[in-house]
């Protein structure tokens, strides 16, 4: 999918998403302070290009991706998705939450329509397009229960569903399997891989897990330092389908070895950096993320 | 797909419990038993301390008389006759009292009316009601008006106040997702707020039902009007303490069918949350 855009791209079509110099500061009411969660963050993506941005919890890297979804506004810096200047959310994006943030209220089927409800689109087409997203993320048969009947994955695979049922240009996804058990979450990832490999939109994957990030991204950048800046962006040319195989091959060694030592540079002095709000329930997850991984 | 669907994850936030069925009538009857037999020794102990210490029937008359007592007082029509009084300043103080649950998610969506509503809110949520009982009988009467704003006066604010909270309470997570969607202020309200808030607002109207019924009864008792406290009153007066009991059961088993209904509503409108148990 990647060869494909890079041709849109050489025909004058501006970018999924252009982010040039990218602040965005909290004032803290309680700390009477100010909190710079990201400074000076610039990246550029391309159409269908699948983005991981990896780094530990409180690099601000859920920030960044507020900002793209346009839930949060950077105090300085362009950021543009599709070549317009983002304004707010639009229905060219969709975001997976990982906390799911499903109606508990609603079934399967009427969560998957909600962005669509919400978008004031739905129309005699969208029982068909429900179904069709549904059959995708693999739910059929539970088109009736409600998200207190369903595991944590399959929880989101609904939230999944009910992104791509607005047929969204950009995808993101902030640390979507985070919160689900480590079985799971490999299931989950060869699921996504499939599902965009159909759908084609470019997506910005949030993630603390470096396996994951090189299982499913063409390039990953890695976030360390607070304020959150890119250190380094790094190219994934791993053939695809990334199986479980794929980890064994030296280059997704190489790799992993390459943004752990990245990582674990900025980990020198973990302590200095605070835990901000936002980034805080991510950290109760990291005891159930990814087996295999190297504890900082 | 399969492996994720079959499988509860081990993360325990997992609520795959098996699909609830409906009991059967015999274990519905049988759950019950309990309360059955505890009401049978009640009434027993009552009717053995009576034949053993043959008290003043004018302090304890036996549950025979008191049930003698109501039985004659249905014959007369006078139940039925009170039954109606009192029904119709309930129902409709509590239907003008359903203003309030408007008023409450109005409250909850906006701070600024929260911040200059509640110290009156709180006031008079913590305010026995009996105590603006005087006040309204100098303003209205000894009427049936007294009652009906009795009536709205202890159930709109609870029920207010019940609905701010659901507002308030609502996931912000929810609030996010629907907003990355672009939701309208509107949408937003109607599909996800509104939603969030009803079982508060149920619970809200299950409260203000009780609350009202007792200010209704404050309200007769006081002044002896006609309905069910006006007859406790008037039976009490004329040291008939038999069917002064008879109308109090009558109270409670009016109050436990309110009770019970009422928590019906509740729970339909939060069947979707997994801590209320059908």
């Amino acid at each position: 999918m990647n060869n494909a855009s890079h041709g849109e791209q050489e025909s004058g079509r501006p970018l999924a998403v252009e982010a040039h110099d990218v602040s965005v500061t909290y004032d803290r009411l309680r700390e009477k302070d100010t909190l710079i969660a990201l400074k000076g963050f610039s990246i550029d993506l391309q159409h269908g290009e699948f983005l991981a941005i990896v780094g530990p919890s409180g690099c601000g890297k859920s920030t960044f991706l507020n900002v793209v979804a346009g839930l949060t506004f950077p105090s300085a810096g362009t950021i543009k998705v599709m070549g317009k200047p983002v304004t707010g959310p639009e229905r060219d994006r969709a975001v997976v939450f990982q906390d799911y943030a499903l109606m508990p209220w609603r079934t399967t089927e009427q969560n998957v329509r909600f962005g669509l409800e919400m978008q004031g689109r739905v129309d005699s087409n969208t029982p068909e397009v429900v179904r069709h997203y549904i059959r995708l993320v693999g739910l059929e048969g539970f088109e009736k229960a409600y998200p207190r009947e369903l595991s944590g994955g399959m929880r989101q695979r609904v939230g999944l569903a009910r992104a791509l049922a607005t047929e969204p240009r950009l995808l993101l996804m902030d640390e979507p399997f985070a919160a689900v058990d480590a079985m799971t979450r490999e299931v989950m990832q060869d699921e996504l891989a499939r599902i965009v490999s159909e759908t084609g939109q470019a997506i910005i994957f949030i993630t603390h897990s470096v396996d994951e990030a090189i299982t499913l991204a063409d390039r990953i950048a890695v976030v360390t330092d607070r304020p959150g800046r890119i250190r380094e962006l790094l190219t994934v040319d791993l053939p695809r389908p990334r199986t479980r195989e794929a980890r064994k091959l030296p280059e997704f060694q190489a790799l992993r070895d390459q943004i752990w030592q990245l990582l674990s540079k900025a980990g020198v002095q973990p302590d200095r950096a605070p835990v901000t709000s936002d980034e805080a329930p991510s950290v109760t997850s990291d005891s159930n993320a990814t087996s295999g991984e190297p504890v900082r | 797909m399969t492996t994720a669907a079959t499988m509860p994850a081990p993360t325990g936030t997992e609520h795959l419990g098996p699909p609830r069925k409906g009991p059967t009538l015999w274990k519905r009857l049988r759950s019950h038993a309990p309360g059955f037999i505890s009401l049978v020794v009640f009434f027993g102990i009552w009717q053995s301390a009576v034949v053993l210490t043959d008290p003043n029937p004018l302090i304890l008359p036996s549950p025979r008389a008191v049930l003698e007592a109501f039985l004659t007082a249905v014959e007369d029509g006078q139940v039925w006759e009170a039954m109606k009084a009192s029904a119709g300043p309930l129902a409709i103080g509590m239907a003008v009292s359903m203003i309030a649950i408007p008023i409450g998610l109005l409250i909850g969506l906006s701070p600024y009316l929260d911040l200059i509503t509640s110290p009156y809110l709180w006031g008079f949520y913590a305010l026995p009601n009996i105590s603006f009982a005087p006040l309204l009988i100098l303003i209205t009467g000894f009427s049936t008006a007294t009652s009906i704003w009795m009536v709205i006066l202890s159930a709109a604010v609870p029920l207010c106040l019940s609905c701010k909270d659901g507002v308030q309470t609502v996931d912000g997570s929810l609030v996010r997702a629907a907003r990355s969607f672009g939701a309208g202020r509107l949408s937003l309200f109607v599909k996800v707020i509104l939603p969030c808030a009803m079982p508060f607002v149920a619970s809200g109207v299950r409260n203000a039902i009780s609350r009202g019924f007792v200010g209704l009864l404050s309200v007769e008792l006081l002044i002896g009007a006609n309905g069910i406290g006006g007859e406790v009153i008037q039976s009490a007066r004329v040291y008939d303490t038999a069917r002064m009991l008879a109308f109090i059961f009558l109270l409670i088993v009016i109050a436990l069918i309110l009770v019970s209904a009422s928590r019906r509503l509740e729970v339909w409108a939060s069947r979707w949350r997994e801590e209320v148990v059908i």
